[in-house]
């Protein structure tokens, strides 16, 4: 334990509780995945959940030079993967090309660690600088749309990932991981569960969201002081956290039924970021600024 | 020292460039790469893009690419000094006339790259045309293959680069390709070169995926007709007849020996058979391992997962209005457990536990696996592997010739009776069957249509099937679309 602590900085105890977590999805993903239905999904959302994590370690504990462009390439990833699927007019090419190129532009504060400047330039070019590029000279239709589509895609994969960069400038260690550790336990049960589906019981899916709520709380509750928070500040968060990860994962199945990626086989594995991805980066601005307004 | 220079800068431009951008800025996914033969042969594939070469050329192992030449326009990639260093030492093409001069045959140069068991992409369209459009496919292929018989054309389709680089755009934009590769073929060299390169385009076009669908309210799923029981090839006619019909109301799907698209416009078939994809071949071997090949031989067995999987798919992107299929793996493989296993062992109850195993709606529990092994191996291999979710369909045409007049037909045949074709055996089936169909007409609001084809007319069932499925729904009448 101690060499790891000295490997990393800090208290590694934290990283240790995320593998941990990732340990005991992975079996239970592994010991279910042949039951069909909604547990098909769950390999493929564990397998992005180990990308995920060590992004987060690396953000977490290592220098930025090398963190930062790793997590810039998973967000243009993810969202080239997202415009593949959404249909957007084809003129709107140049307006995707700057979606991209806001990515460096939107990480560049967060590297410097200027949480006031990331705030001023994240509004400015996400809302008021890529509409101009869709409206520019068109006079055809389906703008609204298309926008929307647009947008959409980068709240989610841009402005909401980007908010894991900003916990690298606070003075509070191993918050990521415990981000990981509550989006996990706030994940796991619901997706065991199955998502609610309207003309659908809902009683497991509530079931399922109540007791990740319950996990996640309490993981908090446990971890908080390993990440220099309080234990209620760690449990409330926990808390938060759960809730957004379940609107969230409502937010992204609406998306994904509106763009038809409710099967894997026919999008060929495209759509599949949408689902596995957008709970999780969706509670990341409620936490930072739960953390960093509410629990200083 | 030429060719030494040359080979030097074509792997320069890969390693250093083509691949790291097709991997990390564009991530190309290649779909079935493993089908590329390890001799000569010929990638066809529709163009949009620029991109579309290098893609093409990545689908073969580094060791191969001095042996890969992209066709080139001589035209195009011959007009300025730094296209004609590209195309000739990047991309190791090889340049061909589009307009060529009288007694010159063009072709010459590729058929002696072909001889010399070099493998070359060609783009059969002649050049990128509009974005997403697939243009006619040009008879120079058809030639091509003329000359050279025994050619192994591998059609690819390309999904993705008409929107990264289209022709016009000067910028291209990062978005995914998916590259989709078929089965090698080779084409009969007596037809006409103009027939060759329009099979070509068909195999081509038989690989893109569905385009998706504009987003808003969601189509209804396709109904869907089964055409099951005994007698192969007049279910197969029969299939057919029904797409031909339902095919005039909207776009209709046909699967059986071939894929059937029948819309208003008529009746396209794709010649090559269900695509060859490599589960099939692991569904094959799996039913070989644990025996269920004995009542379904492998590949057979393989292919009615396949055509289950493809249906269960069409399903979901909701793209056709009618889907008919030559058997369903739902009502066949509980049919033939009920003849060979389970006679008079189940009741109606068990019976439905059995469709619900197989339509993935519930697991056979463990203390049954040991039966289902034993008695019906293909229940438990489509359950516990989820191999497919086969759809309940909404009509079932069940075709059941007399037994004696069966048993005459195959024993007039000049291939092997099978162990079952006795008359006992095909009495139990028939029964199975016709089980089958009273618990789905009972428990599923199944409409179930037996057919003799020795007295019933093929025409009349047609029509019974039509009425079935455009008659309005309860749901229909409330909502008032019934007009």
């Amino acid at each position: 334990m101690g060499r790891m602590a000295e490997l990393f900085g800090g208290d590694a105890r934290l990283v240790w509780a995320l593998a941990g977590a990732l340990a005991v999805v992975s079996v239970v993903a592994f010991s279910t995945r042949r039951r069909g239905g909604r547990f098909r999904g769950l390999p493929g959302w564990v397998g992005l959940w180990w990308l995920m994590a060590t992004v987060l370690v690396l953000l977490s504990r290592f220098d930025r030079r090398i963190s930062f462009p790793l997590l810039a390439f998973m967000m243009f990833a993810s969202l080239r993967a997202y415009f593949s699927v959404a249909p957007v007019r084809p003129r709107d090419r140049y307006a995707i090309l700057v979606s991209y190129l806001a990515i460096p532009l939107i990480l560049w504060p967060a590297f410097i660690g200027a949480v006031n400047l990331f705030q001023a330039v994240v509004p400015v070019v996400l809302f008021l600088i890529i509409p101009v590029f869709l409206v520019y000279g068109t006079t055809e239709r389906g703008l609204l749309g298309s926008m929307g589509r647009m947008l959409i895609g980068v709240i989610f994969f841009v402005f909401c990932i980007a908010h894991l960069a900003l916990f690298a400038g606070l003075s509070h260690h191993g918050l990521l991981e415990l981000f990981g550790v509550l989006v996990l336990a706030s994940e796991l049960p619901q997706r065991l569960a199955g998502r609610p589906h309207p003309g659908r019981p809902w009683f497991r899916p509530l079931a399922g969201i109540f007791a990740g709520m319950f996990l996640a709380t309490g993981f908090g509750y446990l971890l908080a002081p390993l990440a220099e928070l309080t234990v209620n500040d760690g449990g409330r968060a926990g808390l938060l956290v759960s809730v957004a990860v379940t609107l969230g994962a409502l937010v992204s199945e609406a998306v994904a039924t509106d763009l038809k990626l409710t099967s894997s086989a026919a999008v060929i594995g495209r759509g599949a970021t949408m689902t596995r991805m957008v709970p999780a980066v969706y509670a990341a601005p409620v936490f930072f600024h739960y953390v960093t307004n509410f629990a200083p | 020292m030429k060719s030494f220079l040359r080979t030097a800068a074509l792997y320069l431009f890969h390693l250093g460039f083509v691949r790291p951008v097709l991997t990390w800025i564009v991530g190309v996914r290649y779909r079935r790469r493993s089908l590329i033969p390890d001799g000569s042969c010929l990638v066809v594939s529709n163009h949009n893009s620029h991109l579309d070469a290098g893609v093409l050329m990545s689908l073969f192992p580094l060791r191969r690419l001095p042996r890969v030449h992209p066709v080139a326009a001589a035209d195009y990639f011959g007009s300025t000094i730094f296209k004609q260093a590209l195309a000739m030492w990047m991309m190791n093409s090889i340049p061909i006339q589009r307009h060529p001069k009288p007694g010159v045959d063009p072709l010459q140069p590729l058929i002696d790259k072909l001889n010399e068991g070099h493998s070359l992409v060609f783009f059969p369209e002649g050049s990128r045309g509009e974005a997403g459009v697939v243009a006619r496919f040009r008879p120079g292929i058809g030639k091509l293959v003329q000359q050279l018989p025994g050619l192994l054309v591998v059609p690819v389709y390309l999904a993705g680069p008409e929107r990264i680089w289209p022709r016009g755009q000067t910028v291209p934009v990062p978005l995914n390709i998916d590259a989709i590769v078929g089965k090698p073929r080779t084409y009969d060299p007596e037809d006409a070169a103009r027939e060759i390169a329009e099979q070509v385009q068909r195999d081509v076009l038989s690989l893109a995926p569905p385009p998706p669908p504009p987003p808003g309210e969601m189509a209804r799923p396709p109904q869907r007709v089964a055409v099951c029981g005994l007698g192969g090839k007049a279910r197969d006619e029969m299939m057919r007849a029904i797409a031909a019909r339902l095919g005039r109301h909207g776009t209709t799907l046909g699967f059986g020996a071939t894929l059937l698209e029948v819309n208003p416009d008529g009746v396209h078939e794709i010649s090559a058979p269900i695509a060859h994809i490599p589960h099939r071949i692991w569904t094959a071997m799996l039913a070989k391992l644990i025996g269920a090949s004995k009542r379904f031989s492998g590949p057979r067995f393989s292919e009615k997962i396949e055509i289950a999987r493809l249906s269960e798919i069409i399903g979901e992107r909701r793209s056709a209005q009618f889907v008919v299929t030559d058997g369903s793996a739902l009502v066949d493989l509980s049919a033939w457990a009920v003849a060979g296993s389970y006679r008079g062992l189940f009741d109606d109850g068990e019976l439905n536990r059995v469709i619900e195993y197989l339509a993935g709606k519930q697991k056979i529990p463990l203390g049954k696996w040991w039966r289902f092994l034993r008695r019906a191996p293909e229940v438990w291999l489509v359950s516990e592997w989820s191999l497919t979710r086969p759809p309940i369909p909404t009509v079932l045409v069940l075709v059941l010739p007399p037994v004696a007049q069966l048993m005459s037909v195959l024993r007039s045949g000049s291939q092997p009776l099978e162990a079952h074709q006795n008359e006992e055996g095909l009495k139990r089936l028939r029964q199975g069957y016709r089980r089958m169909g009273e618990l789905l007409r009972r428990r599923h609001h199944v409409v179930v249509i037996e057919f003799d084809p020795t007295h019933d007319d093929v025409e009349t069932l047609v029509e019974a099937v039509e009425y079935e499925l455009l008659r309005p729904t309860e749901s229909d009448e409330k909502s008032g679309n019934a007009s």
